[in-house]
C-alpha cells in the first residue's frame, strides 16, 4: 500500500464565478496551485484539530500522531488537477485492513504500557518472552524486568507489550472529511480572496 | 480520493533529507550553536557524536522517513523505527555514554535523547518541505502571512516549570517575549503574526532557519493566514501589489546543500570551532585567501 492522494479540479460546476473569473486570469495551472494550497490547509487543520484529543489507550505521554501527518502532507498541481497527497499512515488508518509482521518478522508487539507507546519492541534491550496458556488462548508477552529492589528477593517485571499475529484495523471514516466537504471548504477560502488576489496581481 | 499505486514521495522533504553532509562532531550544543546556520542546515549531526555510522543512520533513516511512503506491508519507517535503529546500532558498535551521563540527555541510548533526534529530523525536513509550500509564490497569493502560535499540546510548555510534581507557570508570555525580541509585531488580541518572508521567522528559530521547529520539543509553528485575514490585521495594504510582499527576504528555492551554501566568514567561527569544522570537514574544505571557508575539491 502507498500514499493517498486527493484529486481536485476546477472544471466542474461547483466552482463558484469568483474562482471562474479567477482561473480565467491567472490560468489554469495557477488557479490549480492556489486550490491546492487551500485543500492541503483544510486538510492540515483536520489532522491538527484530531491531535487536540488524547491518545485512546489515555497515556500520558503523547506521540503526536495526527500531527506529524499534518506536517507530511504535501499538495501539488497540474494544468488540470490540484492534488493533496498523504504519508502512508492516513491511507492504513482511513481504508482499514490487516496489519502483518513485517518481511522475516513472526508477530506484532503491540504496547500496552505508557513506557512503550510509540516505540517498538525491538527498541528495548533485554525484553523477556513469557507465554501462557495453550491452543486457542495462548499468548504471549514481552516483559522488561526490573532490578530487585531493597526488601524484595526477585525483580519484578513490567508486560510492556502483547504480541499478536495479525491486527484488523477497522477502517476509519472521519481520518478525513469527505472529498465534498473539502472541496466546499477549499472553494468558500478561494472565494472569499479571489477579488483580494486579483487585486494583488 | 485515490490510493496511489506508485509512491509519492515528499519531494521537497527528502532533497533537504538528502543535500546535507555528514558532520560527525565533538561539540556539544552550545559549541555546535555557534556554527552559522548556513552549516547546521546542511550537516547531519548531533552533540558529541563522533561515530559516522551513527549519523549515516540517521540520514538514510530520515529521508525515508520524510519520503512518506511504505515499500511493503511493515516496512514503513516512522520515527519510531528511526529510534529502534539507532538503538540496536548503538548496541552493536558498543556505544557507551559517558561517565555520569547514563541515562540522561546526553546519553545516545536515552529514549529522550533518540526521541528527540528522530523529532528534529522529521521536523525539520518535513518542515523545509512545508516552507517551499508556503513561500512558493502562487500559494503567497492566497496565504501570504502566518500566526506563530501552539500546533501542538505540551506537559510542560516554556514558561512552566513542574515543582513537586505541580505545574507552576513562570512566564506565561514566553513566546511572546521571544517573538518580540526576534523583531515581531504584535497585533490585535495578542496574535504574532507576520508575513510568510518575514525574517522573525529565523531570528524566533533556535536554529536560525525559517522553517521547522523553533525549538527543541516545541509544539509552536505556523499557520498559515489568508490574504483577506492578513488585510484586515493590517499585515498588508489594501491593494498592496504581491510581487513586493513576496521580495522580502525570499529564500532561494532549491535544497541548501554544503556546496553551494558555506560562504560564511570564518571570522564568524571561534578558532576551536573552526578547526573542529575543518578537521571533519576534511580536505575538500580550506580557508581562501579572502578568509572564506571555500570547497577546493
Amino acid at each position: 500500500m502507498s500514499s493517498l492522494s486527493l484529486q481536485f479540479s476546477l472544471a466542474g460546476d461547483s466552482a463558484r464565478p469568483a474562482i471562474q473569473g479567477l482561473a480565467a486570469r491567472i490560468g489554469g495551472r495557477q488557479a490549480h496551485e492556489l486550490l491546492a494550497a487551500a485543500l492541503l490547509r483544510k486538510v492540515q487543520e483536520h489532522f491538527q484539530e484530531r491531535d487536540q484529543t488524547p491518545n485512546r489507550n489515555r497515556f500520558p505521554n503523547r506521540s503526536h500522531f495526527w500531527s506529524k501527518l499534518a506536517l507530511g502532507t504535501h499538495a501539488t498541481a497540474t494544468d488540470s488537477e490540484a492534488i493533496v497527497t498523504m504519508p502512508y499512515p492516513v491511507a492504513q488508518k482511513y481504508y482499514g485492513g490487516v496489519i502483518k509482521p513485517g518481511p522475516g518478522k513472526k508477530a506484532l508487539a503491540i504496547p500496552v504500557n505508557a513506557a512503550a507507546y510509540g516505540r517498538l519492541a525491538r527498541g528495548f534491550k533485554g525484553l523477556k518472552l513469557v507465554r501462557s496458556g495453550k491452543g486457542s488462548n495462548r499468548s504471549a508477552v514481552l516483559v522488561a524486568i526490573g532490578e530487585a529492589k531493597n526488601g524484595q528477593k526477585r525483580a519484578v517485571g513490567e508486560v510492556m507489550f502483547i504480541l499478536v499475529k495479525q491486527v484488523v484495523q477497522k477502517a476509519d471514516p472521519h481520518t478525513l472529511p469527505s472529498d465534498s466537504a473539502l472541496l466546499s471548504a477549499a472553494y468558500e477560502e478561494l472565494n472569499a480572496n479571489a477579488e483580494a488576489i486579483l487585486e494583488a496581481l | 480520493m485515490q490510493l496511489l499505486s506508485s509512491p509519492q514521495p515528499f519531494a521537497d522533504a527528502v532533497a533537504w533529507a538528502k543535500g546535507r553532509t555528514l558532520l560527525p562532531t565533538s561539540l556539544n550544543t552550545t559549541g555546535l550553536e555557534k556554527l552559522s546556520a548556513d552549516i547546521r542546515e546542511v550537516a547531519v549531526f548531533s552533540a558529541e557524536v563522533t561515530h559516522a555510522e551513527i549519523l549515516q543512520l540517521i540520514y538514510d533513516r530520515t529521508a525515508k522517513m520524510v519520503a512518506g511512503v511504505s515499500p511493503g506491508p511493515g516496512q514503513y519507517t516512522s520515527p519510531a523505527s528511526l529510534v529502534a535503529d539507532l538503538r540496536e546500532l548503538l548496541d552493536q558498535i558498543g556505544y557507551q555514554a559517558a561517565e555520569g551521563k547514563e541515562g540522561t540527555i546526553q546519553d545516545l541510548r536515552s529514549w529522550k535523547r533518540a526521541e528527540l533526534i528522530a523529532d528534529v529530523q522529521l521536523r525539520m525536513a518535513a518542515g523545509y518541505g512545508q516552507y517551499q509550500r508556503w513561500v512558493d509564490p502562487t500559494s503567497m497569493l492566497l496565504y501570504p502571512a502566518a500566526e506563530f502560535t501552539r500546533l501542538e499540546w505540551r506537559r510542560v510548555p516554556r514558561g512552566t516549570v513542574m515543582i513537586k510534581g505541580l505545574e507552576h507557570v513562570d512566564n506565561p508570555r514566553y513566546w511572546h517575549d521571544r517573538w518580540i525580541e526576534a523583531g515581531g509585531q504584535v497585533y490585535a488580541g495578542g496574535r504574532l503574526l507576520a508575513l510568510m518572508t518575514d525574517p522573525v521567522w529565523a531570528a524566533v528559530s533556535r536554529f536560525g532557519v525559517p522553517y521547522g521547529p523553533p525549538d527543541f520539543n516545541s509544539g509552536w509553528g505556523r499557520k498559515p493566514v489568508s490574504r483577506v485575514q492578513a488585510t484586515a490585521w493590517g499585515l498588508i495594504a489594501k491593494g498592496s501589489k504581491v510581487a513586493d510582499e513576496q521580495q522580502q527576504n525570499a529564500r532561494p528555492a532549491e535544497a541548501p546543500s554544503l556546496a553551494n551554501t558555506v560562504k560564511a566568514a570564518v571570522g564568524q567561527f571561534a578558532p576551536e570551532i573552526l578547526a573542529a569544522l575543518l578537521k571533519h570537514l576534511g580536505r575538500a574544505w580550506q580557508v581562501d585567501a579572502a578568509g572564506n571557508l571555500a570547497h577546493v575539491a
